[in-house]
């Protein structure tokens, strides 16, 4: 019997324009929070560091923290433009429903276990500061050894449980566009699959390349 | 032309202009130490931070214009991030310069010498590069089109406008390098 007060009947009533604000929304949320989490670990970074190196280098670090959470941002912008526009060619060429609005819509409500990640993150920052505390940090001589550092700081402790968490939402958000892709495209899970793999793979490639 | 489709093509130029301006109002009353305070060592040497000034003529000018056509490419390719990646490298753009007049006037250089040494080919480049933003912006255009009015298609008139754009967008940037390689030095000369 239909129930109208079922969360899936709720969800499939969602229409085209609710849809992309709903999906805009958790997109943009996702970017603000992961913005935070990249500031305030700059900042935690920073105030680690010998006081002579943080004062002489105050003016860089600070534009280095700036480029950094823009960089990070557009970065994503680019990774959810380019994954919509490869999985709508995808679609056409297999032959799927072209819903192309609806994808865009969908696939940014999948940003939703990424959002919830990031937020988190954030509070984990907030409550936990003091598990940033990285031993390393504090006794570098030259801001050469700091990228090497900042890496072994996040394989360490609780940020390697943070670093963690972040595969997993990754790995949730495929999950969720993967089925958004076969529910609109009406693509088999298969090929729905194949195709978030191969823009995956191709993203890790690229990143790999490029940095 | 609808009132919405000429609010397109008008809008990103404006906001390329804004955005350097924008940068230029905050580079110039935000005070920031230039010198190489705990740098290492090797920053002290000139050759390595400005290899550009031991540069004359020809290879002066080949430089500039690669440098140029370097920051056109990264905002071109802006338009992967729907013109937001352009938006950001203008206000950078714009923000780095008045950082350097700023400077400059600090140092005690006069107002006059400052202007004859960044406007005549400073006006003409960056022109350049809010047109070339601009064209960086049609990301953000197409998308919009599609999303509100489930529309793909590229009018005569976009892709007419967008050429425009682009080549005014090089010539620009090309004149600018040639003034700046030819004619700053010699006007700049005057207010000796």
């Amino acid at each position: 019997m239909h129930n109208p007060g079922w969360m899936v009947d709720r969800i499939s009533s969602i229409g085209m324009k609710g849809s992309i604000w709903i999906g805009l929304s958790v997109f943009v949320t996702y970017l603000i929070t992961n913005v935070l989490t990249v500031h305030m670990m700059f900042r935690s970074i920073i105030e680690q560091l010998p006081d002579q190196l943080a004062s002489a280098y105050d003016q860089v670090l600070t534009i280095m923290s700036i480029s950094m959470s823009v960089g990070v941002v557009f970065g994503d912008i680019v990774t959810f433009i380019l994954g919509w526009a490869f999985i709508a060619i995808a679609v056409m060429l297999l032959n799927g429903r072209r819903n192309h609005r609806a994808l865009f819509g969908w696939l940014s409500i999948g940003y939703l276990p990424l959002a919830l990640y990031s937020a988190c993150a954030v509070m984990f920052l907030v409550l936990f500061s003091d598990a940033m505390a990285h031993k390393g940090l504090t006794s570098i001589t030259t801001i050469e050894e700091l990228p090497a550092e900042i890496g072994r700081m996040q394989d360490s402790g609780w940020l390697g449980w943070v670093r963690l968490g972040r595969y997993l939402a990754y790995g949730l958000t495929l999950a969720v566009a993967c089925e958004v892709v076969h529910r609109l495209s009406a693509l088999s899970r298969l090929k729905c699959a194949g195709i978030l793999s191969a823009y995956a793979g191709l993203h890790v490639f690229i990143t790999t390349i490029l940095f | 032309m609808p009132m919405n489709e000429y609010r397109l093509n008008k809008i990103p130029f404006l906001l390329a202009v804004c955005c350097i301006l924008a940068g230029y109002v905050i580079g110039k009353s935000t005070p920031i130490d230039t010198g190489p305070a705990g740098a290492p060592e090797h920053a002290a040497d000139a050759n390595t931070l400005l290899p550009r000034v031991f540069l004359d003529g020809h290879d002066e000018w080949k430089s500039i214009i690669g440098t140029n056509l370097n920051v056109c490419t990264v905002l071109l390719t802006g338009g992967l991030s729907l013109g937001f990646m352009s938006m950001a490298n203008l206000a950078w753009i714009g923000l780095s310069t008045g950082w350097v007049v700023r400077s400059a006037l600090e140092s005690g250089m006069s107002w006059e010498r400052v202007a004859a040494l960044t406007l005549p080919h400073g006006l003409l480049e960056l022109a350049g590069f809010a047109m070339m933003a601009a064209v960086g912006c049609e990301g953000f255009v197409i998308v919009y089109r599609k999303l509100r009015y489930d529309d793909w298609s590229f009018s005569l008139d976009r892709i007419s406008l967008n050429f425009r754009r682009l080549t005014m967008g090089l010539l620009l940037v090309l004149a600018a390098s040639l003034v700046e390689t030819y004619i700053t030095g010699q006007i700049a000369a005057i207010f000796n």
